[in-house]
């Protein structure tokens, strides 16, 4: 435990932790957000529209079953060992599970809100931005809420296996070296982002929620 | 005057040809048994589901015309407010939509607050409202927008007796305001005491019978609406020993006390078994509904074109859903409505 806390303080002061730390979170960030946005994106066109639905389903359903990790072979020979490989790990293992996530939510959506929305002038797009996604939000973001941890854990085993930086990179480096002190430092870390990002989602839910109403 | 709302031999999957006018600027409430399609006929008129025939405002067809661009005022039974906006952004959605100055935007909406009492209530969230506030924020959303026409789905249920009252002198007093041609729905003809104009019956998607409010209401009729297994009787032969046998949409119903409009069954009175029943008025059905009441049952069967209601007493025996049953019509709990 003394080794633990000694190693994470070493490595802080040095700036090590920090530049690897930042690395994955540009990474898990990047990826995040623009497989989040993506998956809202088809998630909402899926749940309006019959035809989008039926052309993207069995597709999304196949992709839905590969581990994201599993990409990471395929991604090697496309990508290369570059900064887009964890990016693209991240994306996709955000993309699939939220599309579902969102479908599952604008589905959800009150049908009389819709027709009441329509009969007040709202266009095809007035009622996707101002009453489909908004209603629907509190099923996203329980989405991102579960999400987000699997975006962290799936960069880190890109970064293992494919990257010279970032968390998953310091501890395989310092299995190479047997460093478990180190290990236990970055897998701490990974831990605690993890929390800190599931804690932030968890807010913004009981936020919008506690001001609807929704909740006591 | 042209009827300001007209519906012309409306026919789909709920309605079965149905004609109405709505007079220009008064009240016109569509009664009915649940299941009847006054709700549809509100979709309709909005717009909002497919149909045959035509709708008319002003004697205009507005058949091709989309829902967002008809201009009508929709209160679902359900209220469906912006559960993601305040009171405020609720009732200015429409008026927003329209790309209105904000000015304009905010003096129409204090406007409709000051006229429903909802000023104090503006920058709540629906949740945090009363029933009788929702509903009135519920009307001046649909208000904001100055509709061709205002339809209400329900509008008293799930109020209880004080706040129903409240809603009528609100109704009242913003009928005389602003001239409004309204068309509200409700299976519950009693709610409707206090007020005045064009009474419409719909029974399996047609229109059986118009008039007056308080003609209908003490009608033998009106005050058999709440129940569901109401029928109109289209052709009669006579059977002799003072019996009749009525058909009425393909169901055909062995009953005393001579020829009738309306063919009127308790829901009490209709028997529901999986095994079949002997003798007259027996029919094959697929049970479409269940519904608890405690102690008892409600079932809802399909006849033919026919929805059955048929509450029974012993819940654990019950059939489920989508099973196919046996339903009789005792002879002597058949009331004859003239």
């Amino acid at each position: 435990m003394v080794d633990v806390a000694y190693s994470l303080n070493k490595l802080i002061v040095s700036g090590i932790l920090v530049n690897h730390y930042l690395a994955s979170l540009i990474r898990v960030l990047v990826g995040f957000t623009l497989g989040s946005i993506a998956g809202v994106a088809v998630g909402v066109a899926m749940g309006y529209s019959r035809v989008v639905y039926d052309s993207t389903f069995l597709i999304l359903t196949l992709l839905y079953s590969i581990p994201a990790v599993a990409w990471i072979p395929l991604l090697i020979v496309w990508i290369g060992l570059r900064e887009l490989l964890p990016i693209a790990v991240v994306f996709l293992c955000s993309f699939v599970p939220l599309v579902f996530i969102t479908l599952t939510g604008v589905r959800g959506v009150d049908r009389n809100v819709i027709n009441v929305a329509k009969t007040l002038g709202a266009c095809r797009w007035k009622l996707v931005t101002s009453i489909i996604i908004p209603q629907a939000l509190p099923s996203i973001l329980s989405g991102l809420k579960v999400e987000i941890g699997m975006a962290w854990r799936s960069c880190f085993v890109a970064e293992m296996v494919a990257m010279s930086s970032g968390l998953g990179f310091l501890a395989m480096e310092a299995s190479s070296m047997l460093r478990v002190d180190v290990i236990i430092v970055t897998v701490t870390v990974l831990a605690a982002s993890n929390y800190l990002f599931q804690e932030l989602f968890e807010r913004l839910e009981l936020m919008i929620t506690k001001r609807r109403g929704d909740v006591a | 005057m042209l009827p300001n709302v007209e519906l012309v031999e409306v026919w789909n999957y709920a309605l079965k040809g149905l004609n109405f006018k709505a007079e220009h600027g008064c009240f016109t409430f569509l009664l009915g048994p649940s299941g009847a399609g006054k709700t549809t006929a509100l979709n309709v008129m909005a717009g909002l589901v497919d149909y045959e025939g035509s709708v008319l405002f002003d004697g205009s067809p507005v058949d091709k015309i989309p829902p967002d661009k008809r201009c009508v005022g929709l209160v679902p039974q359900n209220l469906a407010l912006f559960s993601h906006m305040t009171v405020e952004d609720n009732i200015a959605y429409g008026l927003k939509l329209r790309k209105l100055p904000k000015s304009v935007v905010k003096e129409k909406v204090l406007e409709l607050a000051k006229l429903l009492d909802l000023k104090h209530l503006l920058h709540r969230y629906p949740g945090a409202l009363s029933g009788g506030e929702r509903q009135r924020v519920a009307i001046a959303r649909a208000l904001a927008i100055n509709p061709r026409v205002l339809l209400l789905d329900e509008p008293f249920n799930n109020l209880d007796a004080a706040s129903r009252e409240v809603l009528k002198l609100w109704l009242v007093s913003l009928q005389k305001a602003l001239k409004l041609t309204t068309i509200l729905v409700t299976h519950e003809v009693s709610e409707l005491k206090g007020l005045k104009g064009k009474a419409v019956v719909l029974v399996n998607g047609k229109a059986v019978e118009e008039g007056p409010l308080e003609n209908i209401a003490s009608s033998s009729l009106g005050q058999n609406l709440i129940g569901l297994n109401l029928f109109k009787c289209e052709v009669y032969e006579a059977l002799g020993n003072g019996l009749m046998k009525a058909s009425c949409g393909g169901l055909n119903v062995v009953h005393e006390g001579g020829q009738a409009n309306f063919l009127y069954i308790p829901p009490t009175e209709v028997k529901v078994s999986k095994d079949p029943f002997k003798g007259l008025n027996a029919y094959r059905g697929v049970i479409v509904g269940v519904e608890s009441l405690g102690s008892a049952i409600k079932l809802k069967v399909a006849v033919g074109d026919h929805i059955l209601s048929s509450i029974q007493a012993n819940p654990s025996e019950a059939p489920s859903l989508g099973e196919e049953v046996y339903v009789r019509l005792p002879m002597k709990s058949v009331r004859a409505l003239r």
